[in-house]
């Protein structure tokens, strides 16, 4: 995935067949959910928590949104040029925030989903055909974060 | 004369009803470390919600990294809340806790 342009407004990259793929196949899967981390708080102050039914309704009301940006994302993308491999794929700026949170949200879920495992080579070395949706997701979800954020930081 | 050498118990220290009534009890807000978000998602999830600059996102953020917490911010109840929700939304690990 190539950085091609960036404006005031938005942000235009060049993503490979593959990337193309797996993009879709990554925002697909949003929200993956299955993870949660202790809402509550430190031991010993439970009246310190915030309602976690409210918290909860209220994270599935930005999921919600978030999965209908989503939707509406894939389907405003330009289709491929003609005899072109790959796809360009424009993201507004006042996109990148939601499209972090629900890349994060997929790799957070997918790490749930494979066992939460602690180290990088315990997830690789319990490869299945089951877990391997899960592995790519995982990775490349992580990638794009990486790629997302280096493309706010470019000049 | 030991006896007025003691210490006076400093009557501006007591809290009066009426203080204790509107003081507010503060609340820490507290990122924990987990092995699934990049340092980098992490900085840059503490620059949108606190609003800070890269260097004091990025101390907070290797806090959470080497210490296993930082605590980013000591408020009232209700914004500790609102900051719990919204680094829950970017799916870090949040909590809060009265001070």
């Amino acid at each position: 995935m190539k950085l091609l342009s960036k404006t005031e407004d938005q942000f235009l990259f060049q993503l490979s067949e593959l990337e193309d793929v797996f993009l879709r196949m990554t925002l697909s899967a949003f929200p993956v959910g299955g993870q949660g981390w202790p809402g509550g708080r430190a031991s010993g102050t439970p009246q310190a928590a915030p309602d976690a039914a409210l918290l909860a309704e209220s994270l599935g009301e930005v999921r919600r949104d978030q999965a209908r940006a989503v939707d509406s994302f894939l389907k405003s993308q330009p289709p491929p040029a003609d005899g072109t491999p790959g796809r360009l794929m424009r993201l507004p700026r006042g996109d990148v925030d939601w499209m972090l949170q629900v890349l994060n949200e997929v790799r957070v879920g997918s790490w749930y989903a494979l066992g939460c495992p602690e180290e990088e080579d315990e997830r690789k070395y319990h490869n299945s055909s089951e877990s391997v949706p899960h592995v790519i997701r995982y990775d490349f979800s992580g990638w794009m974060i990486a790629v997302l954020l280096a493309a706010l930081e470019t000049p | 004369m030991a006896s007025t050498a003691t210490p006076v118990p400093d009557t501006h220290q007591e809290t009066s009803p009426e203080t204790r009534e509107t003081k507010a009890p503060v609340y820490l807000v507290i990122v924990w470390n987990d092995p699934v978000n990049l340092m980098q998602y992490v900085t840059h999830v503490f620059q949108r919600v606190f609003g800070w600059d890269k260097q004091t996102a990025e101390k907070h953020m290797l806090e959470v990294h080497t210490q296993g917490r930082s605590t980013v911010a000591r408020d009232s109840q209700e914004k500790a809340e609102l900051y719990v929700h919204q680094l829950q939304a970017y799916s870090l690990h949040a909590t809060m806790e009265k001070e």
